[in-house]
């Protein structure tokens, strides 16, 4: 008996295979560019209308709840906060600082770093907020 | 004779086009990144002259350590804050009260349109002795 053996070809989807390793390439970078507030679990203050305003020449501050401040995703102090921000309103007209406080900041920690920018000569600066959705409940009466 | 053998190139349209719309959805979610969203604040000089303004143009609020919102000393709502001819604000803040309560009330005298906000820590310490002026701009407003 002769026995028939049908050898399939074993053919690779070159062409699919690209999609897929793109497909992943863009999930990856998108993920990977997640908010920097969500990754030192930063609650921000909720607002119902919020302006957009462009990261160009900017400069990030985020204030922890229990008033350590981070600049840089390391941990500062004020007066170092003061020695890097002093040459910034120099080199750049439009330098701008965005704010990213927890809402359950004290606010004498905000002072703070507004007092830090004022004596850098800094003048533009964004309190950090998010906008209030369904799902976030309305903020409770003052 | 030497007869030149061409391959027949056939261009992929099919995954050229999946590629070319995964590019763009790409371009169009990173954009997103390019902003934030917030409240705008414009601070004055250290060195900028006072602002004189008349007394009654001025509406005088106060936040305790608590949050909770204070009208010339009695209590009042968010909404409940009833603006007859003020153009500018004065919240004296507790250096204890939680930065939301400052935010949501940033935002309240902003649909106000009052967009010039002094703010002064309630309790006076050596590092807080000078009063603090910001100036809140919306976008097209000048302070």
């Amino acid at each position: 008996m002769i026995s028939l053996r049908r050898r399939r070809k074993i053919d690779i989807p070159v062409v699919a295979m690209a999609d897929i390793a793109f497909l992943l390439l863009i999930f990856l970078m998108v993920t990977s560019m997640s908010s920097p507030a969500k990754s030192k679990q930063l609650q921000l203050p909720l607002v119902q209308r919020a302006e957009k305003v462009k990261m160009k020449k900017s400069q990030d501050i985020f204030i922890a709840k229990d008033g350590s401040y981070y600049y840089d995703n390391k941990q500062a102090s004020l007066d170092l906060l003061e020695e890097r921000f002093s040459g910034l309103s120099e080199a750049s007209r439009n330098a701008i600082v965005f704010i990213h406080g927890d809402e359950d900041t004290p606010y004498r920690f905000i002072d703070g770093v507004l007092r830090m920018l004022q004596d850098c000569r800094i003048q533009r600066c964004v309190f950090v907020t998010k906008k209030r959705d369904n799902g976030n409940p309305p903020r409770e009466s003052l | 004779m030497i007869k030149s053998r061409r391959r027949n190139a056939a261009i992929p349209m099919a995954s050229m086009s999946d590629i070319a719309f995964l590019l763009i959805i790409f371009f169009i979610t990173s954009m997103s990144f390019l902003y934030r969203q917030g409240l705008k604040l414009s601070l004055p000089k250290r060195d900028a002259a006072p602002v004189v303004m008349p007394a009654s143009s001025i509406l005088t609020l106060a936040l305790d350590s608590k949050g909770a919102l204070t009208k010339n000393g009695k209590p009042v709502s968010l909404s409940g804050i009833d603006l007859q001819k003020e153009s500018a604000a004065i919240i004296r803040v507790d250096p204890a009260c939680p930065y939301k309560y400052l935010v949501a009330l940033i935002e309240a005298l902003q649909q106000h349109d009052i967009t010039k906000i002094s703010v002064k820590p309630l309790v006076l310490s050596f590092n807080h002795a000078e009063d603090r002026y910001y100036a809140f701009r919306q976008e097209g407003k000048t302070t």
